[in-house]
């Protein structure tokens, strides 16, 4: 990954630990032309928190000339959704941002 | 024969972005689905921003660089980030439909969207209307 986006994903991670700290369960990011695509997953994501984080991008965006994208999942959705494309995608060919490496493919939400 | 002006790009999109919102509206309410709001009302954005960006000279082509060249809009003070976030958002919600699996549409999230857009549409009609006078239709 280049400069620009790992910058934008190391500030990504960082902002998402701070905004969610242990429901935050996977952060993992693809290069795809000028965009950076970020799968979040967290536990028990509420809407209004999935609405919000458009923002977060849109900042981290304008901050590293990359364009953001997020992809939030609350981590129960996500399991539904692992065996579909976008989801497999993300898993296989997603860097993880996360020190320590990764939960989601835990079952989550006890 | 002359070549295409900037003034005369500007204006095709503007009209463009109306035309795709006005088709939104007129679908809003009418079905359960919200999602081809979303891609309506995302292409008005779009078609926003480019003529925004064609009425200040710097034209970009394809959708994937409208959003850079709209943050380098802002860093440069020519547009605001209220207006690149707003941009942003509804590129998010297209995203959203549009790559990932089987996600719909938030049906409060698709009227924010459209909400936006008017902003965003007025803001450009206007500021072109200031640079190169009245739009036909608008």
């Amino acid at each position: 990954m280049d400069a620009e986006a790992a910058a934008a994903l190391d500030e990504s991670a960082e902002l998402l630990l701070k905004r969610f700290g242990e429901r935050l369960r996977d952060v993992r990011a693809v290069r795809e032309g000028g965009s950076l695509v970020v799968m979040v997953v967290v536990d028990d994501l509420a809407e209004r928190e999935e609405h919000r984080l458009y923002n977060v991008a849109a900042g981290l965006s304008r901050r590293h000339g990359v364009t953001v994208f997020f992809a939030p999942y609350s981590t129960h959705d996500f399991a539904r959704r692992r065996p579909l494309p976008f989801e497999v995608y993300m898993m296989e060919e997603g860097e993880s941002a996360l020190a320590g490496g990764t939960d989601s493919n835990e079952e989550g939400e006890a | 024969m002359s070549a295409y002006s900037f003034e005369a790009a500007a204006k095709y999109y503007i009209q463009r972005a109306w035309v795709h919102f006005r088709a939104a509206r007129r679908l809003q309410g009418g079905s359960e689905r919200t999602e081809p709001l979303v891609v309506l009302g995302h292409h008005a954005m779009m078609d926003a921003a480019r003529a925004l960006l064609f009425a200040l000279e710097a034209p970009v082509d394809g959708c994937e660089k409208v959003l850079p060249a709209f943050a380098a809009l802002v860093a440069e003070g020519k547009a605001t980030e209220e207006m690149h976030s707003m941009l942003h958002e509804s590129a998010s919600l297209f995203f959203k439909i549009h790559r990932r699996s089987m996600i719909p549409a938030d049906p409060r999230e698709t009227e924010s969207l459209l909400n936006n857009v008017r902003t965003i549409l007025r803001e450009v009609r206007d500021r072109i209307e200031q640079r190169y006078g009245l739009i036909e239709g608008l």
